[in-house]
């Protein structure tokens, strides 16, 4: 989590309606050291750019022409589609909205984020979220896991500890063992524990795979049973 | 005039009438006495009853008047010895057929309106007149009446056969007359208007009983040169002389008495016309109304036309209108110095002028009634019309501002954020820590900015609502909710903006109410739609007793509920938690 530039450069193509906002984006990643290979107004330019380039990862706006809706929730489905996984999927959105948020990332099974569009301004998150996408890792903002979290009192999540709640909320946001190792500053065997627990205590299936394990507390958090 | 009045007036004869119950001894026998006294009871009830019913008809006072003439051949009984009275008694019996006879050919209006009529009336007075005059001239006391020693003062003519024959004479022609009455009384019922015919009929049955036996008695009396009927084999009988008396007295009395109690009061008629009416449309029913309460099936309603001069009917068919006949006439309705309508109908309504203006009356109620309901729901109509269009246009602002935060100021912000970050990366390690703290402050003072303008767009608009519909909304709302919420949704697609808007409103003030108020452990949502309705239920098992009427929250909800032309309801009783239910309609 360090402003430094990344280890891999990546060729990047950018999707936003406003003209403002996408030179500040341009100008976050050329900062970070990647190629900005490509930007588009809406969803057609987007698709003619992404098709003709094939980038690493495409950053979209979830609001463009012309209906100024989740028209970027149609087209990173579409380049998914098209593409498969080769290219990461960045979402960004104005719209704190667990649905749209899990629903993308269900849909995508990897190499796919929703970041809420203010995580521009801290380059830590938004650097961590573009490489991951990039390497295939599912990425959900960490204001959306915190409104999923936020209803406490149920009955399972109540039987969490501390520092189990922690982990889970890395979990939620899609990091690996190591990443929830290294932020909570314990080791890698330890965090495994605690996820066995936590897998454990709300019912859930183990599962091996990464994104696999997201989506089942994704699943859990969206779910409305008590 | 009052009913005691009337009662007042028609006093002595009924006294007089009872008193005859008690002295059969000086009568032939008591039977015939008793028939007497019922005759005359029966002619002043009947004309008792007919006034109370008409009371600007004279058919009424002419038979109570009849009721006192009745008596006028008893009076001798009453007063042998008093002068001259046994002869005034025997000379001028018989007044009351002249009052039967007007009465029979008027009856219930008191009018008498043929010529004919008329004339056949006069002519019987007049008989009556003549027959009386030439009494008094040949009546010799102790022959043609009985003799109380007081000479007849105005006896002239002393041939006795001469005396005879004129007195049976003008009876007979008498009877012939009343004969000829009793024809016209059954003319008509056949030519008179319907809606008198019910009435007449009785009436009719017992003037022609009296007639036929007038005529008879009379006829049988020249026949014989003698008093009494002696053409039937049974006119010497010891019985004969009560049915003969029967007929010739209390018939017509009988037929009157019944007719008089057939006739409709003013007020029943009103009443009935009032009670007739259902709900609008008033025109299809007010026609029929009035023709069943009066009797009348050719009575007419028409309107005036709304566009231009002309008449219409109930269909709003443009219709003449009919000239005036002899049958039948028009009544104006006015209401607020305008015709509103103009019944038609048959000319004997007007025999009763305090029925036609009830009729009217009535009529003109029913109609400003009806205009005024009218009016009233289409105000109504209209102001829910405006109230949806209010909401509805208040809904389109709320999606255009949510627009202008997205697209303007969110982004703007966002891309300060950026170039604040930009700005404190680019300073390095040159800036103080004073200006590395103010930046700081200003980062975390611009995500606040940010996060409360993604709540207020959010509230204003929320876009899963728009994009995704009622349920994937809902959903939502539940699964932020702090208490544990379960969603039952039965909804096939979506729904008219304005519905989902409006339950989605109900959800979600409904769950903010339970996290604030309920204490409640649990909560559920239930989204059902079909049939062109949608109910919306959020019930929860918190502690109840909300309140409607100071809880601005559910006052709003009910408004909201309305505007969409649904209806909210809130159950909420101490310790029995609160169920909200809102039933929207969804066909438009």
């Amino acid at each position: 989590m360090s402003n430094d530039a990344p280890t891999t450069a990546l060729r990047i193509v950018i999707a936003d309606d406003s003209l403002l906002l996408r030179e500040g984006i341009v100008r976050v990643l050329e900062r970070l050291g990647h190629h900005i290979v490509g930007v588009a107004g809406d969803a057609a330019q987007l698709l003619a750019i992404v098709d003709s380039i094939s980038p690493d990862v495409a950053i979209v706006d979830i609001r463009m022409p012309p209906t100024h809706t989740t028209e970027g929730l149609d087209v990173v489905r579409e380049i998914r589609a098209k593409h498969g996984t080769a290219i990461g999927l960045l979402v960004l959105s104005q719209y704190l909205e667990p649905v749209f948020a899990t629903e993308l990332v269900t849909d995508m099974q990897g190499g796919a984020g929703y970041l809420l569009k203010e995580r521009v301004a801290d380059p830590g998150v938004f650097a961590d979220a573009v490489r991951r996408v990039a390497a295939g890792e599912t990425v959900i903002d960490p204001g959306i896991v915190a409104s999923l979290l936020r209803p406490a009192g149920r009955e399972p999540m109540a039987e969490l500890t501390e520092r189990e709640r922690a982990v889970l909320e890395l979990l939620a946001e899609g990091r690996s063992n190591q990443a929830i190792g290294d932020r909570l500053g314990i080791a890698t065997k330890t965090v495994e524990t605690h996820v066995n627990a936590i897998f454990s205590k709300l019912a859930l299936e183990p599962a091996e795979d990464d994104n696999r394990r997201v989506l089942a507390v994704l699943a859990f958090l969206r779910s409305t049973r008590s | 005039m009052t009913s005691a009045r009337r009662l007042l007036i028609a006093a002595p004869v009924i006294v007089f009438a009872t008193s005859w119950l008690w002295i059969p001894d000086t009568y032939t026998d008591a039977l015939a006495s008793a028939t007497d006294a019922v005759t005359g009871w029966i002619l002043v009830a009947a004309g008792l009853v007919t006034w109370s019913r008409r009371r600007e008809s004279r058919t009424g006072p002419w038979l109570v008047l009849a009721g006192y003439l009745w008596y006028v051949g008893d009076l001798y009984f009453v007063f042998p010895t008093a002068s001259i009275v046994p002869l005034l008694s025997f000379g001028l019996r018989g007044g009351y057929d002249i009052l039967l006879a007007a009465a029979l050919l008027s009856f219930p209006g008191g009018r008498l309106t043929s010529h004919l009529h008329r004339a056949a009336v006069a002519a019987l007075a007049m008989a009556y007149a003549a027959r009386a005059i030439a009494f008094f001239a040949v009546a010799i006391p102790g022959r043609w009446y009985p003799d109380n020693g007081t000479p007849n003062p105005f006896l002239m003519v002393h041939d006795r056969a001469l005396a005879a024959n004129l007195v049976l004479d003008l009876d007979l022609l008498k009877g012939a007359v009343i004969l000829a009455v009793g024809l016209l009384a059954v003319a008509r019922l056949r030519s008179d208007a319907v809606a008198t015919r019910r009435v007449l009929r009785p009436v009719v049955a017992g003037g022609l009983a009296w007639a036929v036996m007038s005529f008879l008695l009379d006829f049988g009396a020249w026949l014989q040169g003698n008093f009494h009927l002696q053409l039937l084999p049974w006119a010497n009988t010891d019985w004969w002389p009560i049915p003969e008396y029967l007929i010739r007295g209390s018939a017509a009395p009988i037929g009157f008495l019944v007719g008089a109690f057939m006739l409709r009061t003013a007020r029943s008629a009103v009443v009935e016309l009032v009670t007739g009416f259902e709900q609008h449309p008033l025109r299809a029913q007010l026609q029929p109304a009035l023709r069943r309460a009066l009797g009348d099936p050719g009575l007419c309603v028409l309107y005036p036309a709304e566009e231009g001069a002309g008449w219409v009917n109930e269909a709003g068919v443009l219709t003449a209108m009919p000239d005036s006949s002899a049958r039948s006439m028009s009544t104006p309705i006015l209401s607020g110095g305008r015709t509103v309508a103009v019944i038609l109908h048959d000319t004997s309504l007007l025999e009763d002028p305090g029925l036609v203006s009830a009729i009217a009356a009535t009529v003109r109620l029913a109609i400003d009634n009806e205009q005024l309901t009218l009016a009233l729901e289409a105000q109504l109509a209209e102001t829910r019309a405006s109230r949806t269009r209010i909401v509805d246009a208040a809904d389109a602002e709320r999606q255009r501002i949510e627009r202008d935060l997205h697209d303007g100021a969110q982004q703007r912000l966002v891309s300060l954020a950026i170039s604040l970050r930009m700005l404190g990366d680019s300073l390095g390690d040159d800036a103080s820590k004073e200006i590395r703290d103010e930046l700081s402050a200003a980062e975390i003072e611009l995500h606040g900015a940010i996060d409360e303008l993604r709540a207020l767009a959010h509230g204003l608009d929320p876009v899963i609502l728009r994009e995704s519909g009622l349920g994937p909304a809902v959903t939502a709302l539940a699964a932020r909710c702090p208490t544990p919420t379960s969603v039952e949704l039965n909804l096939d697609g979506r729904l008219a903006r304005l519905v989902e808007a409006t339950a989605y409103f109900v959800v979600a003030e409904g769950l903010a109410n339970v996290t604030k108020h309920a204490q409640a452990r649990h909560v559920t949502i239930r989204l059902l739609a079909g049939s062109g309705r949608l109910l919306v239920e959020v019930e929860d098992d918190g502690r109840g007793g909300a309140q409607t009427t100071h809880g601005s929250g559910l006052r709003g909800l009910a408004d909201r509920v309305a505007a969409a032309g649904g209806q909210f309801n809130v159950t909420s009783l101490p310790g029995a938690g609160t169920r909200l239910v809102a039933d929207l309609p969804t066909a438009q």
